[in-house]
């Protein structure tokens, strides 16, 4: 699968991935435990609900669908960390409180998208660091959204 | 019911996929350079705008265009794109027949507004994957093929034109002031043979007796001529995709003059272009060697290209160098500066 890397940044998106034209991974049975809260689940509780295919489960709209690595740490409270990928849908109108990906200054971003007294502004959510200022969008030459963040995954 | 094909092709392919993930590229002058960067391979407007040609070795960029940013190629990225491009494509339209990476037909016979649809479709695909398209129409293929020429010529037409929008007199203005080398079909050699005869424009090209046309350039010119006149000579099915050969070529770091060292590279290449093969699971009917100068050195220039068929078609790569090395024995002795070597193998 290709990877494009791109420049990295000190926020965020490192990489594309093409999603697959057809779906690669086998669909996996998804288990489902009712009555298991904690603990290990008896094998004998579970019983298949139906057949989960990730790409399904991810991707709603393939042609506009978009995975991408990000790279940093302002959107930690979001719980999106550093080596994350998210699956990124262009063909979504990006809402105020929608995750983002946004070109800025000519990075490409991943941000809260926030209304600020009437004005749209790109938000981290860490806040450990108040320093990671709002960035907003009629201040900011060219900055426009690049798609909405609809998933992420990772790998443990 | 009307016939209405529809063109889409994407802008400047390969730079605007390079842009839609590095938006710093935007506004920029950008190339990106063929396999390996020896030649820019695709341009921005920009870049365009500078004098950079289509094809142009690397070097003479660096001197004359000083802040242009050089891309190698990614091309598991420009398929991906395409991809989402064509799937949109026929998603959308009735049908569809892709003519190259970045271009498809659309018969779009039987939509009621084509205008606004092709506008649809080019916000669509520019929202979906970032990428600028123009999209053409008209009665004929050749007609859509020109209506995209304009599209992409004339800015205030914001990239969609539908050329049967024109009354049968401002259409006659217009083919009037396309060159008849823009035309589809119409090559630069083909171009300087028709000018010859007074041909210089499309409108000219429509205009001339078609038993002429036939009688010195043959029936697919005279076809071509039918239908720029709105009359359809090819069915969208019958389109030929744009690429059916395997091109290994590339531009010598420096001059060669020996026939060893040419005969060298033309195996590496047949070797490439065999290997290429194999990994389509294809098989070449026919091999092509060619050889040109520097066309941008003001030295007397050479080219010359021989084909061969095969007598079966193969992907083994001594029996294709075989044929390679019997055309260039063939097909010339003297070699000046070689620019190019190229083994391309027919896919079946």
């Amino acid at each position: 699968m290709p990877v494009v890397r791109l420049r990295q940044t000190i926020t965020h998106v490192v990489a594309l991935y093409a999603t697959p034209r057809q779906p690669r991974l086998m669909p996996r049975p998804l288990l489902v435990s009712p009555r298991i809260q904690a603990g290990f689940p008896s094998p004998a509780a579970d019983y298949i609900e139906e057949v989960l295919d990730l790409n399904d489960l991810l991707v709603r709209n393939p042609p506009a669908t978009f995975y991408v690595r990000v790279q940093g740490d302002s959107m930690v409270d979001a719980l999106i960390f550093d080596g994350d990928i998210l699956v990124v849908d262009r063909s979504l109108d990006a809402t105020p409180g929608r995750i983002v990906v946004a070109a800025a200054d000519g990075d490409l971003l991943v941000k809260r998208l926030r209304k600020i007294r009437g004005r749209l502004a790109l938000c981290s959510e860490n806040a450990a660091r108040p320093d990671y200022r709002p960035v907003y969008l009629d201040r900011t030459q060219d900055s426009t959204v690049w798609g909405v963040v609809t998933g992420l995954v990772r790998k443990f | 019911m009307v016939r209405r094909i529809a063109l889409c092709d994407v802008n400047n392919f390969y730079v605007s996929c390079e842009r839609v993930f590095d938006p710093r590229l935007e506004g920029q002058p950008v190339v990106v350079l063929s396999n390996n960067d020896g030649c820019a391979v695709a341009r921005s407007a920009e870049a365009k705008a500078l004098g950079i040609r289509m094809g142009e070795p690397w070097h003479p960029i660096g001197e004359r265009g000083r802040g242009v940013t050089a891309l190698s190629s990614n091309y598991p990225l420009y398929a991906d794109m395409s991809n989402r491009v064509m799937r949109i494509l026929s998603e959308a339209a009735p049908a569809t027949e892709i003519y190259s990476i970045d271009e498809a037909f659309m018969d779009l016979t039987g939509v009621p507004l084509p205008t606004a649809f092709g506008r649809t479709l080019k916000d669509r695909i520019r929202q979906w994957t970032g990428l600028p398209v123009c999209v053409g129409i008209g009665s004929t293929l050749t007609r859509a093929k020109l209506a995209n020429h304009i599209a992409k010529s004339r800015p205030e037409l914001d990239g969609v034109f539908d050329i049967e929008a024109l009354s049968p007199a401002a259409c006659t203005v217009l083919l009037a002031s396309v060159d008849v080398g823009k035309v589809w079909g119409v090559g630069r050699r083909l171009q300087a043979k028709l000018q010859a005869l007074g041909i210089q424009t499309a409108a000219d090209l429509r205009n001339a007796p078609k038993a002429l046309l036939r009688s010195n350039f043959g029936v697919v010119l005279e076809r071509t001529a039918r239908e720029l006149d709105g009359e359809p000579c090819q069915a969208l099915e019958q389109i030929e995709p744009a690429r059916q050969q395997i091109m290994c070529s590339r531009s010598f770091s420096r001059e060669v003059h020996s026939y060893d060292e040419l005969r060298q590279a033309v195996l590496t290449y047949i070797s490439r272009a065999a290997e290429k093969l194999r990994a389509e699971g294809s098989v070449a009917e026919a091999v092509q060697v060619f050889v040109r100068t520097n066309a941008f050195k003001a030295v007397p220039q050479y080219a010359r290209g021989v084909t061969v068929a095969l007598t079966g078609s193969s992907d083994d790569t001594p029996m294709l160098a075989q044929a390679a090395l019997r055309l260039q024995e063939g097909g010339h002795d003297a070699a000046g500066p070689v620019a190019e070597s190229t083994a391309p193998g027919d896919a079946v």
